[in-house]
């Protein structure tokens, strides 16, 4: 096997604040393969922004990765220098669509020479060269006649409309990776639509990875090959994306596609996972989420350290109901994966899909 | 619908854009008309959901009715009166009882405040509660929206995409009010949370007759809350009508392309019917005749020279199509019944 495009083992993220510490990515190990459209799901507040931040190492001021590795290729993302990273890796190897659409534009400046300036940052080419790249790459997006908008400033364009130009921008320099953070969130279904053939589009055809984030399962299953789920800072399922759906490993999982309003009256309460998302500054003992989980099976789901991931039909779950020891119920398949101690690196080369 | 409590009368919005330099010496200046003739009720305890693709006038309509854009042509009327020409009293009152959640969480909320002063300001405008009171009702306000009250001591800086949004929600409903516009107010929230935010909605329109007008790309969403869907496409209302009716029985191309379009939360699922296809035209040119005939696939000659009105099609239906018997003729498969699911699984 080729190895993965990216690989993220035991990585730990925590922010300081005046008070205290939030812990908001604990030990997240998964991988991104070459030609893979990789899901990142869960609920708000759970660390997905972080994460996504953190592999380009683009967090807050107040936050600090405490532990783990982030492979890219030959490099370590997690330890290499700002200077480095700025001049190989961001924008270049890996490019990014911020949930915040602010981040990635500037008010004082037009769309236009936002779009032509990055352009012309990575590609060898003549102003009028990047020009036309630009209105092409707004197009594609599908913002109408984007020879007339080039000269407008963002606040000049609908939210939507202002999204979508980060996405131009993100995918003008042809990256090997792309994170894309809630890129669709907002947009009506067909421009959503085309967005995401946009997506499927340069994952199939110009060799681009993608790391999708997002709160929408609909997206999730249209172009996802694999989704993880993030509860509480910890990723607890790994999986195809059919197997999300159709028999979810989780309780966490399952309880998430209870909620989908589809699947309830008109006008009817919706169901809700019981209990408050936890607080991340004193994370609950345990498996994170034994206090609303319908399902707990030993007292390890609220003492234990759960050490290993647990490996089930293709996928990897963070979940006590897979380990025969604790769960005397288990009739499946898990195995504990015998070279991966708690704290202890899996080296990526050996290519295990995670 | 009960007497409307919000009524929209024929509103035109037109943006001016700058140009660049050496077109504004020539004097090119171009308009852009976001909202075109728009007109639309809104009744006590009733949620219109307001839908169409990105561009097409949402917000701004949003914003004219919280007084932020002042509209080109037409009148915006708050209990029968028009919002444009309220005294100070009246507006006072308009401010508390409208209220607005934006639909970038981000912008919205000042980085330089708490959210605990960010929730409380209104509070303080317009009530006389005592600051530890102001403090209580922050916590009890951000406990409705599912947050630790602690978050009232941080930054916004410090919150993910989805706390904001409901931080947001939460300075919108402090002072009681009676009508909230609500713009894409859950778009960033996971299923879950979404469903506690938008089970608080539909509670708090039982119990206090709240009126919503509720932007939302989220098909899912409208669908399950709202009473009535206003569809806009390019500025116009192109078609109205009850959310139960207007999905199973589109009326209007547009709308049956919208349907056809929503991503379905199974991948054994693939849409079903017509996506939409084509470019969106662009607001500071729009197309002759009916706005939507190039992307049309019932587009006659006759769409392509004459507009066709906003009109009343069948009871309690308004489209703006030439060719609106045949589009409610067809069958209609833009979504699948939950029985219909489980069979594709
Ligand atoms: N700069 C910061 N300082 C302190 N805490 C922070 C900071 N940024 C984020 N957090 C906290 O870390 C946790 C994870 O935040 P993150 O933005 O990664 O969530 P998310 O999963 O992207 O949520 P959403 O779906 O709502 O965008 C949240 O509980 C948030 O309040
Ligand atoms: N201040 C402004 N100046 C110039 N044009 C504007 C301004 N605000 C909005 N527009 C334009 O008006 C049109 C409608 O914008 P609006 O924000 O109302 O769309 P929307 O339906 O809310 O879209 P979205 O779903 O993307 O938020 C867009 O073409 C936009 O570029
Ligand atoms: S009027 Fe004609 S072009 Fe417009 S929606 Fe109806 S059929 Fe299509
Ligand atoms: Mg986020
Ligand atoms: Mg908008």
């Amino acid at each position: 096997m080729t190895s993965p495009r990216l690989s993220v083992r035991d990585l730990q993220v925590t922010y300081t604040t005046k008070h205290d510490e939030v812990n908001a990515v604990d030990r997240v190990s998964f991988d991104v393969q070459n030609d893979e459209i990789f899901g990142i799901v869960g609920e708000s507040g759970c660390g997905k922004s972080t994460l996504a931040s953190t592999i380009l190492r683009l967090l807050d001021d107040n936050g600090e990765i405490t532990g783990g590795e982030i492979r890219y290729g030959d490099w370590d993302l997690a330890a290499m220098s700002e200077g480095e990273l700025a001049k190989q890796i961001r924008g270049r190897e890996i490019s990014m669509v911020f949930q915040d659409p602010n981040t990635s534009l500037d008010p004082v400046y037009t769309i236009g020479r936002q779009l032509i300036e990055t352009i012309r940052q990575h590609l060898d080419v003549s102003k009028q060269e990047a020009r036309k790249r630009a209105i092409q790459s707004l197009a594609d997006v599908g913002i109408p006649s984007p020879e007339d908008r080039l000269d407008d400033y963002p606040h000049q364009f609908s939210g939507g409309m202002r999204q979508r130009v980060v996405i131009a921008i993100a995918l003008s320099c042809d990256p090997g990776l792309l994170i894309a953070d809630e890129p669709t969130t907002g947009l009506d279904v067909s421009i959503q639509a085309q967005i995401l053939d946009l997506l499927e589009d340069i994952n199939a055809n110009h060799d681009t990875s993608i790391i999708l984030i997002t709160h929408d399962l609909g997206v999730v299953a249209e172009v996802c090959d694999r989704v993880g789920v993030m509860y509480a800072g910890n990723l607890v399922e790994v999986s195809p994306v059919d197997v999300v759906y159709d028999d979810p490993k989780h309780p966490y999982t399952e309880d998430l596609l209870r909620s989908i309003p589809e699947t309830h009256e008109m006008k009817s309460e919706l169901t809700v996972i019981k209990g408050t998302p936890p607080d991340l500054r004193e994370p609950p003992s345990g498996c994170r989420y034994h206090p609303r989980c319908t399902k707990v099976c030993s007292d390890a789901c609220e003492t234990g350290d759960i050490p290993q991931e647990y490996r089930e039909d293709g996928s990897v779950v963070r979940c006590y109901l897979y380990d025969p020891a604790e769960n005397p119920e288990y009739e499946g398949s898990a195995k504990v994966d015998e070279g991966q101690r708690d704290g202890q690196l899996e080296s990526p080369e050996r290519g295990d899909q995670l | 619908m009960t007497d409307p409590i919000l009524e929209v009368d024929g509103l035109t919005k037109q943006f001016a854009l700058n140009s660049s330099v050496l077109s504004r010496l020539l004097g090119n200046t171009r308009t852009l008309t976001a909202v075109r003739d728009v007109s639309f009720e809104v009744g006590r305890g009733e949620t219109l959901a307001l839908v169409g693709e990105s561009g097409a006038g949402k917000s701004t309509v949003g914003n004219i009715v919280t007084r932020i854009h002042q509209p080109t042509s037409g009148a915006v009327r708050y209990r029968g009166d028009d919002i444009h020409e309220l005294s100070n009293e009246g507006l006072r009152e308009y401010r508390q009882s409208v209220q607005m959640v934006f639909q970038d969480p981000y912008s919205s909320l000042d980085p330089r405040y708490r959210i605990g002063a960010t929730i409380a300001e209104p509070l303080k405008i317009h009530t006389d509660l005592s600051k530890a009171d102001r403090r209580e009702r922050v916590a009890e306000l951000l406990e409705t929206v599912n947050l630790d009250p602690d978050f009232a001591d941080r930054y916004p800086h410090e919150l993910s995409g989805g706390q904001l949004q409901r931080v947001s929600i939460a300075t919108a409903l402090s002072v009681d009010p009676e009508f909230l516009i609500l713009d894409e107010p859950v778009s960033a929230l996971d299923v879950s949370v979404q469903a506690r935010i938008l089970n608080l909605l539909m509670q708090l329109q039982r119990e206090r007759n709240l009126s919503y007008l509720f932007i939302s790309h989220d098909l899912g969403v409208v669908k399950h809350l709202s009473d009535r869907v206003a569809v806009m496409y390019l500025g116009e209302i192109v078609e109205q009508g009850e959310t139960a009716s207007l999905f199973e029985r589109p009326a209007h191309p547009y709308t049956e392309g919208l349907l056809a379009s929503v991503p379905q939360a199974n991948p054994h699922v693939r849409r079903r019917g017509q996506r939409l296809t084509g470019e969106i035209p662009s607001p500071i040119n729009p197309p002759s005749g009916c706005p939507f005939h190039p992307r049309c696939e019932y587009a006659t000659e006759e769409c392509e020279s004459d507009h066709p009105p906003l009109e009343s099609v069948f009871e309690g239906r308004e489209a703006a199509c030439h060719h609106w018997e045949e589009v409610s003729a067809f069958e209609h498969v833009g979504e699948m019944s939950a029985e219909e699911r489980r069979e594709a699984n």
